[in-house]
């Protein structure tokens, strides 16, 4: 295998793996900048993956099973939402809870159907750029669900930075209380910011399993969920630079498979433990970093009660 | 935008004191809840819910050996539960039980497959499951250190390192630590007997023989009340809880946070690692790849089921086992997926949270 093949099948297996942490992670990044941390995503994710499965297995369109797994995701999410917002649940239990109902759940719906393969995706080549010599094909020939994540990303971006009502959602997350006396609905945001990131954590669980894994397994997300929740702390709360830490994690798992099938002599527990290292170092030097505690939505995790809750 | 403080033109008021009658309902309002969707998903795939709910709940202590494999499920949960009561209690996240269980059997493993034959039952145990309560307090020291060190929130930490403990078992069982003649089986050598835990027939209690009970019930029994003397009388014990509920007041009164977190995390640490041990030693007799243990999260659920109280943590974690099993026999007999389990208990666990509403808030109508 020659040097540049070896480069260019690195990058595009990074972006490939990169892509449903992205999608989970963007969502983790909405409802987080609302106040609301969303320990959910693994359960949510598997239930996207197992409804998309169905759907795709029925249907072979791509399209519907995407649908499918939006769909599925906000009605897990509208469930966390009317715990943690309107019962005023605390929203690591609740998260938690979520989870362990969306494994059950997901097998339930995963056994529903014969295990098969599915059909791989398409790739889209943009005209001109995809003939670029190295990054042509790893970065401009790529499935349609790749532009469409790093066009969420963007819009992401610029509704939290230049719109009033992306304003209002970090004004809620940053303090519910003076939202509130602004005249920002409190509950509301932050349902949409649930429904929405629980919308886009199916949509990632429904990515993977029909448009790169490809086929269903219990459990298949194996952990990719909390690694969407390491993600966003890792971007500092950015959607801009949450692409970037997704490439990165993806470039991790990428290396993981071009070793093993380059034959190098390492435990491949090794590799596989990488990716789970390097975010708790990540971790550690962004809490370390005295800058980075001015990032967080400052009432994250807290509930908010319309009477009760105080000024932080 | 609305400035309503109401949703659905209901209000939360908050009581002055919580609701006796609430909390003491809550539990049996939630299993019920919870009983009512067994029912429904055992109807919607086309099986008699009744039926159902006898294959999970009634079926598996329908015989001593039955009642022997759920006290057996029941107690390395009920360990775990406890241990983590007391973070949980002190407003500590730790989520990583499961790490820190799998490096308790790691712990003692070590001590097992290094110790001479020789060596008197009673120390070659009692190494054994300090080296697991050891290892799993070790465990959950490094979020510890790292939250205190650099303010990195454990609930991340804690969870991350459930893949790395899982990665370093079967980095053990299939490279170091392999039984070499074990035919290849990522797995180590059976435990000499001296490290096996003594089954309760063979300490003469004749109802359990034939049943693979051993005394890690006694262990369970042992730590529900250890803790619950621990959290309600020491004086450390008075500070998690005082800095779990008051976390300015605890700080004004000299409690040191730091202190604080290294206690809840190493000791829930070291009574994961002892469960882990203790069914490592006891039921499984050596360590193996696919071990997963799977009451580390599970115990997450027993410990706000059971309220943080020691007592009914206990009752709980007995409840939780129960429904494991009996999701095994719903398999076998009715052909449904065994994953009810980890459904139901979900379920519970919303459940008791939603209700814990009633118990701190009242309900009224507004005009």
């Amino acid at each position: 295998m020659s040097d540049t093949h070896v480069l260019v099948s690195l990058l595009q297996g990074a972006m490939l793996a990169a892509l449903p942490l992205l999608l989970a992670g963007l969502g983790e990044l909405i409802s987080e900048r609302a106040g609301v941390i969303n320990l959910g995503v693994e359960g949510t994710m598997l239930v996207g993956a197992a409804v998309s499965f169905l759907v795709m297995s029925h249907s072979q369109s791509l399209l519907w099973s995407m649908l499918a797994g939006i769909a599925s995701g906000m009605a897990m999410g509208a469930l966390f939402g009317l715990f943690t917002i309107s019962l005023l649940t605390s929203q690591i239990p609740t998260g938690m809870a979520i989870t362990a109902i969306g494994m059950g759940l997901s097998s339930y719906l995963g056994k529903l159907v014969e295990p098969q393969a599915l059909a791989p995706a398409q790739v889209v080549q943009i005209p001109l750029l995809s003939e670029l010599p190295v990054v042509g094909e790893a970065l401009f020939s790529l499935p349609a669900m790749a532009y469409i994540a790093i066009a969420m990303c963007t819009t992401a971006w610029w509704f939290f930075a230049h719109t009033r009502t992306g304003l209002a959602f970090r004004a809620v997350g940053d303090s519910p209380v003076v939202a509130r006396q602004v005249g920002f609905d409190v509950a509301r945001v932050r349902y949409i910011a649930v429904i929405v990131g629980a919308g886009l954590y199916g949509l990632a669980g429904a990515y993977y399993c029909a448009g790169y894994v490809l086929l269903w397994q219990e459990n298949m997300v194996a952990g990719r969920g909390w690694m969407a929740i390491a993600l966003v702390m890792f971007a500092g709360w950015r959607p801009l630079r949450l692409m970037a830490g997704a490439f990165l994690f993806g470039a991790l798992t990428a290396v993981q498979f071009q070793a093993q099938t380059m034959g190098l002599k390492v435990p491949s527990q090794l590799l596989t433990v990488t990716p789970y290292l390097v975010t708790i170092i990540v971790l550690t030097f962004i809490s370390a970093r005295g800058s980075a505690s001015q990032d967080v939505p400052r009432s994250l995790g807290k509930t908010f009660h319309p009477l009760l809750s105080k000024l932080m | 935008m609305s400035t309503r403080s109401a949703f659905l033109a209901f209000s939360l008021e908050p009581r002055l004191q919580p609701s006796k009658w609430a909390s003491r309902a809550s539990p049996l309002f939630a299993m019920v809840v919870t009983a009512v969707i067994a029912g429904a998903m055992f109807a919607l795939l086309g099986a008699s819910p009744f039926k159902g709910i006898q294959a999970l709940l009634l079926s598996p202590i329908a015989s001593a050996s039955g009642m022997a494999e759920v006290l057996l499920k029941a107690s390395p949960l009920c360990l775990t539960a406890i241990g983590l009561s007391v973070a949980f209690k002190a407003n500590v996240n730790n989520i990583g039980a499961e790490g820190q269980v799998i490096l308790g059997g790691i712990g003692a493993t070590a001590v097992a497959i290094h110790a001479p034959e020789t060596m008197s039952a009673w120390s070659a145990m009692t190494l054994a499951l300090l080296a697991g309560a050891a290892a799993g307090g070790l465990w959950a020291s490094l979020p510890a250190w790292l939250r205190t060190r650099f303010g990195v929130n454990e609930t991340l930490t804690t969870l991350l390192l459930v893949y790395v403990a899982v990665q370093l078992l079967s980095w053990l069982t299939t490279g170091p630590w392999r039984d070499p003649q074990g035919l290849n089986f990522p797995e180590t050598t059976l435990f000499n007997a001296n490290l096996v835990l003594p089954k309760l027939s063979d300490l003469g209690w004749s109802l359990w023989s034939g049943t693979r009970l051993n005394i890690s019930v006694i262990f369970a029994l042992a730590s529900a009340v250890f803790v619950h003397v621990f959290m309600a009388r020491s004086p450390m014990g008075f500070r998690l809880v005082v800095s779990g509920l008051a976390p300015r007041a605890s700080a004004y009164a000299g409690f040191s946070a730091t202190t604080g977190i290294w206690a809840a995390l190493t000791i829930s640490g070291a009574f994961s690692g002892f469960a882990g041990a203790v069914e490592v030693c006891g039921t499984l007799g050596q360590l193996q790849a696919g071990w997963v243990p799977g009451y580390g999260f599970t115990a997450i659920v027993a410990a706000y089921l059971g309220r943080l109280s020691s007592g009914l943590i206990l009752l709980s974690a007995l409840l939780l086992a129960l429904i494991d099993i009996g999701s095994t026999n719903v398999q076998m007999a009715l052909g449904l997926p065994s994953a009810v389990s980890a459904l139901l208990q979900g379920v519970l666990l919303l459940s008791i949270l939603g209700l814990d509403l009633l118990v701190r808030y009242r309900i009224r109508r507004t005009t």
